[in-house]
């Protein structure tokens, strides 16, 4: 491993101290519980501070949109009754202010090379997943097939943390077209010991960039251990079960209903109920469970209990917003990279999305940033490489 | 566009006097909307569906509760300007008008609780009093309206058991008062910091338009 790790980085040592460091943390945020949840957005913040004086660029006008977006929802959104609990609405204006920052940073990428950090990761992730897994078993003794159950995880829930480990895959392979099969076999590795089913998602949409990009050897590789890993989540998360029982889809087709499954209906609402509006409580009721493992109160209807980011956006920003979103990160990204490369960027919080945070999630917003700026370093490097790279083949 | 740290740092510094005045303009007419704009209160109730237990067609033995009316089908009627008294409209809103009724309809939400069997209404008026006032009249119509259609159901389903010869085991709920009108704490609009959050964003855009325009067209 160590080898490996060597040949494609130059660097066992960081990658052992790295490692050493990413377990101490892990072990530290399994034993203690610490509140983690917006760790990735104040780094995020803190960086933009940092390179702030750097600040020099052409800024897209989208920069703008999001910034009224941001500000319109906020100010102009209908208050909720005096009598229910405030909405976590923070959450809910983040793509907004995601956007303003992927416009106004776009090029702000940092002085050292992100390469191997981000190689380096690709091999750390799955070693912490392990030590997870290690640390699950000393605590609660579990048997080889309760560990297969478990979710393990780095610092948040792992539906989060795929996205972003599919971004760095995303650029290690895409953006630095260092196309060994290993990586794709740990991207497979990392699917299988998280049982994410929306990490599966994320994978199958990768795989198939993945696969128009390699050579008919490693596309058979590929296609094997992508059929090995559906088998293994299918078997293991039961993603053959009805699509009714799973609680984003239910919760998906109570926001449906609520606008009697009338697309009309939901045109009629061109921005949505707002963010401070709660969840209608004949809803809420419908998905037990739901609000008290949100909120901690089983009358708290926060709309941020519909975890898929589409049912929410559906909800509170309405259909007419909620197309717009993914539109406005797709050209951002896109006047960047490129069509191509931006799709494959942008893939995984498009998929995520339809199952947990997506668009307002911290990590997933890094993986986006990170994709940028390892394509603005290669395109220092190389300033051949224009915004529509050349065929990756 | 071009937005260049330094560039923006040496700009501010040039404009700083002429945003600071644009800021404290938009913040005197944030203070002048506060004290023109009259303080909205809101009261809250809910007010349950009359409901008719019925035998289940496809098990003979169970029975289920239904609503004597679909509770979307009477939020409906509620949004008709026209459904309300001139009293009513008179106690709420002062005198009665077209335009009156209309802003009635529109400071009035409904949305359903329970399983759908509730119905919970929010009302935003002006002033502390008349909003609780209207809070009262509007339970008093909603309750008298579901009270009509309680008793026309009772009476075509009690006409249809004697003729049916039937038991009469059927049962029966009235509508009724599910949450007291209960007002707002304090006014909920508007709504002081935002107010002023918004009158200084829109005060540094003006100024900043302002700036911009002014060096364009060298006035």
């Amino acid at each position: 491993m160590l080898s490996i790790v060597y040949k494609n980085t130059n660097s066992a040592w960081a990658f052992l101290a790295l490692l050493v460091v990413g377990c101490a943390l892990h072990a530290l945020i399994f034993i203690w519980r610490i509140p983690v949840y917006y760790l990735p957005d104040l780094i995020l913040g803190i960086y933009l501070i940092y390179k702030l004086p750097d600040l020099n660029q052409d800024v897209s006008p989208l920069f703008f949109v999001g910034l009224i977006l941001w500000l319109g929802y906020y100010f102009f959104s209908p208050p909720a009754p005096d009598t229910q609990y405030t909405n976590n609405f923070f959450v809910v204006l983040k793509p907004f202010l995601y956007l303003s920052i992927l416009a106004l940073y776009s090029k702000n990428d940092p002085q050292w090379s992100l390469r191997r950090p981000l190689t380096l990761f690709l091999y750390l992730y799955p070693c912490i997943l392990l030590w997870n897994l290690f640390l699950v078993r000393l605590q609660e003794n579990a048997s080889i097939g309760q560990l297969m159950n478990t979710r393990p995880f780095f610092i948040f829930e792992n539906n989060f943390e795929i996205t972003f480990y599919l971004n760095c895959f995303a650029i290690v392979f895409f953006i630095y077209q260092q196309k060994q099969v290993q990586y794709f076999v740990l991207a497979a590795l990392v699917i299988i010991l998280s049982g994410s089913r929306s990490g599966l998602l994320s994978f199958a949409a990768m795989s198939v960039f993945y696969f128009l990009a390699v050579s008919w050897r490693q596309r058979i590789v590929a296609l094997t251990l992508a059929l090995a890993v559906v088998f293994y989540i299918g078997k293991g998360r039961n993603i053959t079960a009805p699509l009714n029982s799973i609680d984003r889809v239910q919760s998906l087709q109570a926001i449906l209903d609520h606008y009697h499954n009338s697309f009309w209906e939901i045109l009629s609402l061109p921005f949505g109920h707002g963010i401070y509006e709660k969840i209608p409580g004949y809803i809420c009721i419908r998905l037990p469970d739901f609000a008290e493992w949100f909120t901690g109160n089983s009358h708290n209807c926060d709309p941020l209990m519909l975890q898929a980011f589409y049912s929410r956006a559906l909800f509170q920003f309405g259909i007419y917003i909620t197309i717009l979103i993914p539109l406005l990160f797709l050209l951002l990204v896109k006047k960047e990279m490129g069509w191509k490369l931006a799709c494959i960027v942008l893939t995984p919080m498009t998929c995520v999305a339809a199952s947990v945070g997506g668009f307002s999630n911290g990590l997933a917003f890094w993986g986006i940033l990170l994709s940028l700026y390892a394509f603005e370093q290669v395109r220092q490097v190389n300033p051949a490489l224009t915004a529509t790279p050349a065929p990756t083949r | 566009m071009k937005i260049d740290y330094f560039s923006c740092l040496a700009w501010l510094r040039r404009h700083w006097k002429t945003l600071i005045l644009f800021e404290v303009v938009a913040c005197i007419i944030a203070g002048i909307y506060l004290f023109v704009t009259p303080p909205i209160y809101e009261a809250n109730f809910a007010v349950s569906m009359p409901k008719v237990q019925k035998k289940d067609i496809t098990l003979e033995s169970a029975t289920q509760w239904r609503l004597m009316v679909s509770s979307l089908d009477f939020m409906r009627g509620l949004q008709n300007p026209l459904n309300y008294s001139e009293g009513l409209i008179a106690g709420c809103m002062g005198q009665d008008s077209n335009a009156n009724r209309k802003q009635l309809v529109k400071s009035l939400q409904m949305g359903l609780m329970s399983n759908g069997d509730v119905l919970r209404f929010t009302l935003r008026l002006p002033l502390k009093e008349p909003t609780a006032h209207c809070a009262l009249l509007l339970q008093e119509l909603v309750l008298t309206q579901l009270t009509q259609v309680y008793d026309e159901t009772v009476a075509k389903v009690g006409a249809q058991l004697i003729l049916d010869n039937a038991a009469p085991s059927t049962k029966f709920e009235k509508p009724g008062i599910a949450q007291s009108i209960r007002l707002s704490d304090s006014f909920i609009y508007p709504q002081i910091a935002k107010v002023f959050m918004f009158a200084l964003i829109l005060g540094f855009c003006v100024g900043v338009f302002v700036i911009l325009a002014r060096v364009k067209y060298r006035v």
